[in-house]
C-alpha cells in the first residue's frame, strides 16, 4: 500500500536551491554547522542541534545529513558526547542518504548509514553505529555503542535483532524515499 | 517467518512463486491469447495460468521484496525454493570477517573484544579505570576517564543498557585488547566445552578412517559445508530446510559403495565414553540443579545461555562472547545457478550477483484513493499501480479466478472467493524505464487517461481501476466476520518487441551490431504469475442498519 499524499503549506517550508525543504517551525540550532545533502525534508518541530560542537575555533561540520532524507515531526537529532581523559566533548554525527526518521525519534548515533528506516518514537543511544539498509522498529531503544549490522531489523527495548531484511531493501527504500519526495510531499 | 509475513495488515499485494508448479496440470481454457511456444522452457505458461490451490497459499505467498528471479529457468523463486549457502561469517559487533578455520576454533563466536551482557543481551563496552595504588579512595564509580598509566589500569566490561558491569562478578582484565584470548583458559576448562572437544575428537577419528576407505568422497564436493567429508545420513539432511538437495548426494554415495569396500573398512564404531562420569542415581543429581526452595534470580533465558552451570543467582552469570552472523548466498533449487551472492566484506551491502524479482516482474501496489470502508454488496473501486522495471515496454493482461473457468475435478472443495471482481482494464501497456530520469529532474506527471479503466500513466507506471464487490460467502454471519476481502489475480506479462527491422540507423549502437539485431535491453521472456490482493475486513455492521 502506498503512503498517502502529505500536503504541506508552501509558506511554512523554506526550499533551498538544492531542493531541501526545511520547515520554518523546526528548531535548527547552529545552522552553520549543519550540512544537508539535497532534497531532504525537515518537518515542523524537528530539532537539529548543530550548536553542540567540539570546543575549538574554525568551521566544523557537526551534523551531516545526506540526500532524500526525511526527518519527521518532533524528532531530535543531536550529536553524541563523551568524557575522554577528563575532557567533555561532542563528536560529529553523520547521517547518510535515503534515511527516514520517524516522528518523535531521538537520534544520538555517531553514524547512520544509507537506506535506513528509523521508526517513530525510537531512541538511538550515543555512539551507536547503524549500517546501511537497516530498519529500527517503532519504539525501539537502541543502547549506546551498539552496532547495527546491515540488513537487520532491531526492535524492542533494549533493541535486539528481530528480523532480517531481504536483499532488495536498497532498491525498495530508495524508491520509497524518492517517490515520497517527488509524488507524495506536495504543496497545498 | 512466512506466517509472520502474512500477518502484515491489509491492504496487501502478495505474489505467488512458481514453486507450486512442480507437476504440469490439465490445460485450462483461458481468455488470454496463446502464450509463446518455447518447448524447452521448464515453466510452460499454460501451467502457470492454473488458478492457485486455495489452501496452498500460506507457504507460497510473498511480498515482491522477498522474491528472486532465476534468469536461466525464467521463473520466480521464493525464499523457500532457494538453497542457502554460507558465504562468510562476521561478527555483528566489530564487523570483522572471520575466516572459516577460525570459526570452528572459536566455536562460532567472536574472538576479539566483543561480549554480550548476561542480563540484557546487549554488547558490552570495555571500560578502563585507574586504580589508585596507595590511597584507599573507592574506585567504585567507574568513570571512563582513564589516564594512560599502564601499570595500574583496571579494564572491565560494562553494559550501556542495564548498567551491569563485570566487576560485580569480579572479572577484570590486564590489557584492554584481546579479551577473548585472556578468557580462553577459563573457558576451555568448562566441563561442557571439554565434553564437546572429546566428542569432536571421537568423531573426527571416525571420519578420517572413513575417508581413507572411500577414495572418492562425493561429500567433499559439497559446496558451502566446510570441513572435509560430511557423512550425514540422507534422512537427516532431508529434514533440514536448505539442505534437502544434499540428501540425494548422500544416497548416491551409499549406493556407490560396494560390499567389498564396506568390508575393507576395518574400523569399528567404538562406543563413546564420556569424560565425565554420571552416577546411576536416577535423577538425584537433577534435584540439585535447581533447589526447590530457592526462587531463581535469573530468568530462564539467562540460564539457558549458560548451560553448564545453570546459575540461579545473578552474581553467577558470566558474559558471553558475541555469536557470529553469516552472509548467505542463494541458489535456484532447480538449475543451481546463483541468484544472490554477497560481497566478501562485512560492512558492504553490495552484491556480486543479485537477481531480484523487482528487476524482472512488475511491482504491483495499491494506491490512493482507497475506499474508506468496505461494505457487503457495495462495489468499490481500488487502484492498482503496475511499475515496469524493464527497459522495454510491456503488455499486461489481467484475469481473475471468476474468469478462469470451472473448478478442477481434483479440487471439489475449491472455495469461491469472498468478493466479486470486475477488471475495468484487462489489457494495457506500461512504459519502460528510461535512464535519463536518473540524471535530470522528474518531469511533472501528466495523467493521460489513455484507454478505458486506466486511471493514470506516469513515467514507468500505469494505474488501473478494479471494481470489487464483497459478497457474503456463507449464510452464517459469524463466518463472514473478520475475513480479509481478497482476490486472486493472474498477471500475464509480455515485453513489447521493438521492431527495428529495415531501419538502418547510423547511430553508434547500431553500427557495432548487425542491422536487424536490436540493441540488447534488459528484458525477460513472457511470464505469468498469480497475485493475491487483500483489501481488509468488512466493517462490522452496526446494529439497526
Amino acid at each position: 500500500m502506498e503512503s498517502q499524499i502529505l500536503r504541506y503549506d508552501k509558506a511554512e517550508f523554506i526550499e533551498t536551491d538544492t531542493g531541501n525543504k526545511v520547515s520554518r517551525k523546526s528548531i535548527i540550532c547552529g545552522s552553520q554547522n549543519i550540512v544537508l545533502g539535497g532534497k531532504t525534508i525537515i518537518q515542523r518541530d524537528c530539532m537539529v542541534r548543530g550548536d553542540l560542537r567540539r570546543t575549538g575555533t574554525g568551521h566544523a561540520v557537526v551534523v551531516a545529513i545526506g540526500r532524500y532524507c526525511f526527518l519527521g515531526e518532533r524528532s531530535v537529532i543531536r550529536p553524541p558526547y563523551k568524557t575522554y581523559k577528563g575532557v567533555f566533548n561532542y563528536y560529529p554525527m553523520k547521517i547518510a542518504d535515503h534515511v527516514y526518521i520517524g516522528e518523535g525519534a531521538v537520534v544520538e548515533a555517531a553514524q547512520v548509514g544509507s537506506y535506513v528506516h528509523i521508526g517513530r518514537d525510537a531512541v538511538i543511544g550515543r555512539f551507536a553505529v547503524i549500517k546501511d539498509c537497516c530498519r529500527i522498529l517503532d519504539g525501539a531503544v537502541v543502547p549506546p555503542n551498539t552496532v547495527v549490522p546491515s540488513f537487520s531489523v532491531y526492535g524492542g527495548a533494549p533493541a535486539k535483532l528481530v528480523d532480517e531484511l531481504p536483499e532488495s531493501t536498497q532498491e525498495l527504500f530508495e524508491a520509497q524515499t524518492k517517490d515520497f519526495y517527488y509524488s507524495k510531499f506536495l504543496p497545498n | 517467518m512466512q506466517v509472520e509475513m502474512l500477518s502484515v495488515p491489509p491492504p496487501f499485494v502478495y505474489y505467488q512463486s512458481h514453486n507450486h508448479l512442480s507437476r504440469p496440470g490439465p490445460a485450462v481454457a483461458t481468455p488470454l491469447s496463446a502464450p509463446a511456444s518455447e518447448p524447452e522452457e521448464s515453466l510452460s505458461l499454460e501451467a502457470a495460468t492454473q488458478p492457485p490451490a486455495a489452501s496452498a497459499d500460506i507457504l507460497s505467498l510473498f511480498p515482491i521484496a522477498r522474491l528472486y528471479y532465476c534468469q536461466d529457468c525464467s521463473r520466480i523463486c521464493c525464499p523457500v525454493c532457494v538453497t542457502e549457502e554460507i558465504a562468510f561469517y562476521y561478527c555483528p559487533n566489530c564487523l570483522f570477517e572471520v575466516p572459516t578455520a577460525s570459526v570452528k576454533a572459536e566455536r562460532n563466536r567472536c574472538g576479539r573484544n566483543c561480549f554480550e551482557c548476561p542480563v540484557c543481551e546487549n554488547t558490552l563496552s570495555v571500560v578502563s579505570t585507574v586504580e589508585p595504588p596507595a590511597t584507599a579512595t573507592t574506585p567504585t564509580t567507574p568513570d571512563a576517564a582513564a589516564s594512560p598509566t599502564t601499570t595500574s589500569n583496571v579494564h572491565y566490561l560494562a553494559c550501556g543498557a542495564c548498567r551491569w558491569d563485570s566487576l560485580e562478578i569480579g572479572l577484570q582484565f590486564e590489557r584492554p585488547t584481546g579479551l577473548a584470548s585472556q578468557l580462553q583458559p577459563t573457558e576451555d576448562a568448562r566441563p561442557d566445552v571439554q565434553e564437546f572437544e572429546h566428542l569432536r575428537q571421537h568423531f573426527e577419528k571416525l571420519l578420517k578412517s572413513k575417508d581413507t576407505a572411500n577414495n572418492v568422497n562425493p561429500m567433499g564436493l559439497l559446496r558451502g559445508l566446510s570441513g572435509g567429508g560430511l557423512n550425514l545420513p540422507s534422512s537427516l539432511l532431508a529434514t533440514m530446510p536448505g539442505l534437502a538437495s544434499f540428501a540425494s548426494i548422500g544416497r548416491r554415495s551409499t549406493t556407490r559403495e560396494s560390499a567389498a569396500a564396506r568390508a575393507g573398512r576395518e574400523v569399528k564404531v567404538e562406543t563413546y565414553t564420556s569424560s565425565i562420569e554420571l552416577g546411576n542415581d536416577k535423577g538425584e543429581a537433577a534435584k540439585d540443579l535447581i533447589p526447590s526452595d530457592i526462587i531463581p534470580g535469573t530468568t530462564l533465558k539467562q540460564r539457558l545461555r549458560q548451560p553448564n552451570d545453570n546459575p540461579v543467582e545473578v552474581a553467577h552469570l558470566r558474559p558471553h562472547r558475541v555469536q557470529l552472523r553469516t552472509k548467505r548466498s542463494k541458489r535456484c533449487r532447480r538449475c543451481d545457478h546463483m541468484v544472490v551472492k554477497p560481497e566478501h566484506k562485512a560492512h558492504s551491502t553490495r552484491f556480486t550477483i543479485k537477481m531480484l524479482a523487482i528487476h524482472a516482474i512488475p511491482t504491483i501496489t495499491i494506491c490512493h484513493p482507497f475506499p474508506e470502508t468496505l461494505q457487503w454488496d457495495a462495489p468499490c473501486t481500488i487502484i492498482l499501480r503496475f511499475t515496469n522495471p524493464l527497459e522495454v515496454g510491456i503488455t499486461i493482461a489481467l484475469a481473475t479466478t471468476n474468469a478462469v473457468v470451472e473448478p478442477r475435478e481434483d479440487e471439489p472443495q475449491a472455495e469461491p472467493g469472498n468478493c466479486q471482481v470486475t477488471l475495468l482494464a484487462p489489457t494495457f501497456t506500461v512504459d519502460p524505464v528510461r535512464e535519463i530520469w536518473d540524471y535530470e529532474d522528474e518531469p511533472s506527471a501528466s495523467p493521460l487517461n489513455v484507454g478505458v479503466g486506466v486511471h493514470e500513466r506516469t513515467k514507468n507506471t500505469t494505474s488501473v481501476s478494479v471494481q470489487v464487490t464483497p459478497r457474503r460467502r456463507d449464510s452464517d454471519e459469524a463466518l463472514n466476520e473478520g475475513h480479509t476481502i481478497q482476490f486472486s489475480l493472474l498477471v500475464h506479462v509480455s515485453p513489447i518487441e521493438e521492431v527495428d527491422a529495415g531501419h538502418l540507423t547510423l547511430s553508434s549502437e547500431a553500427a557495432s551490431a548487425p542491422a536487424p539485431a536490436p540493441v540488447a535491453k534488459r528484458t525477460v521472456p513472457p511470464v505469468a504469475f498469480w497475485v493475491a490482493v487483500g483489501l481488509g475486513a468488512v466493517e462490522r455492521e452496526r446494529a439497526g442498519q
